[in-house]
């Protein structure tokens, strides 16, 4: 579904992706770790046109993305759950959701619509409660949550998560991964980009491993687990905790 | 003087709802973009001047020669748009660089239609007639009464607008986050060409209204530029209510210290108490409709 190819991107002369490929099957459950500064969050901003590209190809479904506009991609089908959530803090959560069916607008019927606002309100039903009152005043939990949903209410075909559990309590992030497996269950494509390694190589079937802007493994997330390799790369935040 | 009370208070209100409807044109492109427009009062300029080019006395019906001033200005307010601030927005410039390149364009304007149209002040016939009508213990002119209820009519407009349209909540959500609005699939250069030809379009409108009052000239821009500027952030920029309201509040102060202390200290009296205000309440009297947290910023 999705082939990156020998991705570069450059912040100024500073290359922060260095020719990373990687591939998406439909269906799959990706994950890409490493520690910070690897280069992660990068290939997700650049994978939903927010960084331009310097030089490879970003392959969906046979089209080259580099050239269609960030507000484009998502009616090709891509949505990302950005890092910080992102969420209009100004407008209410309905009015966040509504939004995040923006591309809709014109092709789909309304009644479609409210039914995924009902989904996605099932699937996070403390939002159900707080639909007219603003994201900015959400708890951090509850705006990661609204996060997902608004890149649900756009229908991906692709998901694209940056760091859902960071900062959450343990139970919060748990439950918001929980609702995240149940999607890939019923057959959504996520890539999900986790410092936290234990958490992104329990979600996900395959993962790669990120350092310093190169691709330095991949694998079945059940074999990256007991490769020495991660366990070394890990070894100096281990214990630390993530900040 | 007591006695003129009332008439003060009334001719107040009317040309507080113009400041109104030049302070709702702010509001609008703040809303979507961020920006001060300066040459706000350019619109509200061209709608009137426009309408006097296209009228030519009486060759062309007032309502087409308006509707054609209308749809000029809000041309004009696109081509500004994509010349003079597209180019900055691709390249993010910093926020002072809009107030200035619109500053610039509020020059350039009025010199334009000085030499292009005019420099004589004009003005056309009232849409009514001219008897005054008897309201209560004022009389007004019919044209003032057309003044309010275009006022009413666009406030209450863009509050749907932005309230209750898609369009419109994507408008605000640019506002707060751009590349979050990119990512819902909000086309974020058209939303912006958009707000420019709303703010356009509407000082076009309130320069249509306001003309057989006042006559217009090349040179009243800046005036209205800088009570509309001063009504939005009375009533806290962004709120399209509080735009009115602000305006409403600037436009009967005005009229009261005109009379009371001199005409000569009326601009004193109104910039002091809009000191005043922005001192107790820095964010206006009203919560702005799309409040950053100093994180957006």
């Amino acid at each position: 579904m999705l082939a990156v190819e020998e991705l570069v991107v450059a912040y100024g002369r500073i290359q922060a992706l260095r020719g990373v490929s990687l591939t998406v099957g439909r269906g799959e459950y990706v994950g890409v770790i490493g520690p910070n500064g690897a280069g992660k969050t990068t290939l997700l901003l650049a994978l939903s046109g927010a960084l331009p590209v310097a030089a490879g190809r970003i392959v969906l479904d046979g089209e080259d993305l580099a050239r269609v506009p960030p507000h484009a991609r998502v009616s090709r089908g891509v949505a990302i759950v950005p890092e910080g959530r992102e969420v209009f803090g100004p407008l209410s959560v309905r009015e966040n959701l509504e939004l995040g069916a923006y591309h809709r607008r014109r092709t789909a019927p309304r009644a479609e619509v409210r039914a995924d606002l009902e989904m996605v309100l099932d699937l996070f039903p403390v939002l159900r409660g707080r639909s007219r009152q603003l994201a900015a005043t959400l708890s951090g939990g509850e705006q990661q949550m609204l996060a997902v949903g608004r890149a649900l209410m756009s229908r991906p075909r692709l998901l694209l998560l940056d760091e859902p559990s960071l900062g959450l309590a343990p139970v919060v992030a748990a439950e918001i991964l929980g609702a995240l497996g149940r999607l890939h269950a019923q057959g959504l494509t996520c890539l999900l980009v986790e410092q936290d390694a234990t958490l992104a190589l329990e979600a996900t079937s395959r993962s790669y491993v990120f350092r310093t802007g190169l691709v330095v493994a991949h694998g079945s997330s059940a074999e990256l687990r007991r490769n020495p390799l991660v366990e070394e790369i890990y070894l100096g935040s281990a214990g630390s905790g993530e900040c | 003087m007591l006695s003129l009370l009332p008439l003060l208070v009334v001719n107040g209100i009317v040309f507080g709802a113009i400041y109104g409807l030049n302070a709702v044109g702010f509001s609008v492109m703040y809303n979507a973009t961020n920006i001060i427009n300066f040459a706000q009062g350019e619109f509200l300029m061209l709608g009137g001047m426009l309408t006097l080019l296209f009228y030519g006395d009486g060759r062309v019906p007032l309502p087409v020669a308006a509707a054609g001033a209308v749809l000029a200005t809000t041309l004009i307010g696109l081509l500004i748009e994509r010349a003079a601030i597209r180019p900055l927005w691709r390249r993010r410039a910093k926020d002072w660089t809009y107030v200035f390149m619109l500053f610039a364009v509020a020059t350039v304007l009025p010199n334009a239609v000085m030499l292009a149209i005019s420099r004589d002040a004009a003005t056309f016939p009232a849409f009514s007639g001219t008897r005054p009508l008897a309201l209560g213990g004022v009389t007004v002119a019919p044209q003032a009464l057309w003044v309010l209820g275009l006022t009413a009519v666009v406030a209450l407009g863009l509050h749907g607008f932005f309230n209750h349209t898609l369009t419109g909540k994507a408008m605000k959500a640019i506002a707060v986050n751009r590349r979050a609005a990119a990512w819902m699939g909000i086309p974020v250069e058209r939303m912006v060409a958009l707000s420019f030809a709303l703010s356009a379009g509407l000082g076009a409108l309130a320069g249509v209204v306001v003309t057989p009052l006042i006559t217009t000239q090349f040179n009243i821009g800046l005036p209205f530029t800088l009570k509309g500027f001063a009504a939005a952030v009375i009533g806290g920029l962004g709120n399209i209510g509080g735009a009115i309201v602000g305006g409403l509040i600037l436009g009967v102060l005005e009229a009261l210290s005109s009379a009371f202390v001199s005409s000569m200290y009326g601009d004193a009296v109104t910039y002091g108490i809009l000191l005043v205000i922005l001192l107790v309440r820095p964010s206006g009297l009203f919560r702005p409709l799309v409040e950053l947290t100093q994180e957006e910023i």
